[in-house]
């Protein structure tokens, strides 16, 4: 009898499927927002807003509500914090995600020491368990990961508009400080939602990376969300089934997939304007 | 508002910025399908009134009207088209092309939440056709001269077929070539579409020869008459030094 490959296995196994489906979902959703946080330059506070999260996480996991919850509400205001505290020039904007970020992840390192340490699944939260991912969790990705995508779909001209020139947005009669806040928070739901398949720590990949990538190609707004959704969604698979074959950590392939691609993407574009001007 | 109502009334406006006073006891009336130019040096205080004017800034004393009403209670944001200072400096690798870019000057009329229909699509052809960069839809912004970016944001204000069209240097950074033709286009818009231009430069010359009415401004109006004029009145080195005087001698119809 053959070795089973990898393909064989997600066939067989309803946990590889339901793994597949929500890191389809979340990887087409970080990569719709990446485009914009890329562009406007907020790559970190993605990852300030991931490591936020941990402290809800663990909030959550100390008093027994629901850590997905506890996590958004924590990623929501972190975010808007970082927002607030950048666009009021209280201090830049690397400075707040700085002072936001080490304040939510020590609060939640000090909860997950006073609980006599790290019994909870840390690693979980840290580095992701996205084929731990059990029914109930897959219900909240597909329906709050459709509503994002929703969100951005029917939002796209306007997020666009104020990512190219905030000022002629506002002049255009555009709400842009709600547009802002409402971008930070959809950003903060789509990581949180990201990082438990991920984890807190390489949920950034999924946001900025295939953005970037997609942005070393794109002519038009429109394919450069194409083409980041396409690598997104390509790493996720690629990640999982390597995961899958040969038992690498999911949230690890994942996140190096989609750096791969990335430097492929660079190599191939150096290439290409190389063999053009020779 | 009657037809007769200037479209912009700045009525003892003063504006500071950080305890600094950055403009004084300003008087400006804008009419229907007027062609201004507001000249001045740098820190003079151009754009700090064009941002009062738009509610970006807060403003001490005096009155401020946009087609009869504060610019904070301002709703009607169709009727305005704004072209802001650099907006030609496109980070290059920007993912946009030229009809999604022109696109969004339509972005306003049409509302949050709602996509563009065909009229949308007609009338960015039609102002892209206008400007002459029709050729250009397809292409990446960052791909185009200055000149012809400029062009573009030309076409995405007019797309949204405002009333009144404000433009904060738009020329810097283009060539003398293209220039003189953006200036030509300005000229069309105000005569054939009847739109009212206020119009931000340095360029004195430029404006002297497109504009119907020149204002120069050095924290306060220090000329606002006839921008032929101004140039045989001394230009700016005699109306900054008259202007610390008594500025409302030197114009003719300033007031």
């Amino acid at each position: 009898m053959g070795r089973l490959n990898a393909f064989d296995l997600f066939v067989e196994h309803e946990f590889l499927q339901r793994a597949l489906l929500t890191g389809i979902i979340m990887g087409v959703v970080l990569a719709m927002l990446g485009i914009f946080v890329v562009l406007r330059g907020l790559a970190m506070i993605g990852d300030g807003i991931a490591h936020i999260s941990f402290s809800g996480i663990a909030l959550g996991l100390v008093l027994g509500f629901y850590p997905i919850g506890t996590a958004l509400v924590f990623a929501v205001i972190g975010g808007l914090l970082i927002h607030f505290l950048s666009a009021r020039r209280i201090v830049t904007s690397d400075t707040a995600v700085g002072i936001i970020f080490t304040a939510g992840f020590s609060f939640g390192v000090i909860l997950v020491s006073r609980t006599g340490g790290f019994n909870v699944d840390i690693m979980g939260v840290l580095f992701g368990n996205i084929y731990g991912i059990a029914e109930p969790e897959m219900r909240l990705i597909v329906i709050f990961g459709g509503l994002l995508f929703l969100t951005l779909l029917v939002l796209h001209k306007e997020f666009l508009y104020v990512t190219f020139n905030d000022e002629s947005a506002r002049v255009s009669g555009l709400p842009v400080g709600f547009l802002n806040a409402l971008f930070i928070s959809l950003t903060a739901a789509g990581i949180v939602l990201a990082a438990q398949l991920v984890g807190v720590l390489l949920v950034t990949a999924l946001l900025v990376v295939p953005a970037a990538t997609s942005l070393q190609f794109a002519q038009s707004y429109r394919s450069a969300l194409f083409l980041s959704v396409a690598f997104g969604v390509t790493s996720v698979i690629v990640g999982l089934l390597a995961s899958a074959q040969y038992g690498f950590a999911s949230g690890g392939s994942i996140a190096f997939a989609t750096t791969v691609f990335f430097g492929v993407a660079v190599v191939l574009k150096k290439l290409y304007s190389v063999v053009r001007h020779a | 508002m009657p037809d007769d109502e200037p479209i912009v009334s700045i009525r003892g406006v003063s504006v500071d910025q950080d305890d600094h006073r950055v403009l004084e006891d300003i008087d400006l009336d804008i009419g229907r399908g007027e062609f201004v130019g507001i000249v001045g040096p740098n820190g003079g205080g151009k754009t700090t009134l064009i941002k009062a004017l738009l509610g970006f800034l807060p403003y001490t004393d005096g009155r401020m009207r946009l087609f009869g009403t504060a610019p904070n209670r301002f709703h009607d944001w169709p009727r305005v088209a704004y072209v802001p200072q650099h907006v030609v400096h496109v980070d290059p690798r920007f993912p946009a092309t030229v009809r999604e870019i022109a696109l969004l000057g339509r972005a306003g009329r049409r509302g949050l939440f709602r996509p563009y229909r065909q009229e949308d699509r007609q009338a960015v052809d039609d102002a892209l056709h206008e400007v002459g960069v029709h050729g250009l839809a397809r292409r990446r912004i960052g791909s185009l001269s200055g000149g012809e970016r400029q062009r573009v944001f030309l076409a995405k204000a007019i797309a949204g077929e405002p009333e009144l069209l404000i433009l904060d240097e738009p020329t810097t950074g283009v060539d003398p070539e293209s220039r003189g033709r953006f200036y030509a286009l300005l000229d069309h818009l105000n005569h054939s579409h009847d739109m009212t231009i206020l119009l931000i430069s340095h360029d004195t010359q430029a404006i002297a020869l497109s504009t119907h009415r020149l204002v120069a401004l050095n924290r306060t109006i220090v000329y606002d008459g006839d921008p032929h004029a101004f140039e045989e009145e001394g230009g700016y080195g005699a109306a900054y030094d008259l202007g610390l005087h008594d500025h409302r001698h030197i114009g003719g119809w300033g007031d």
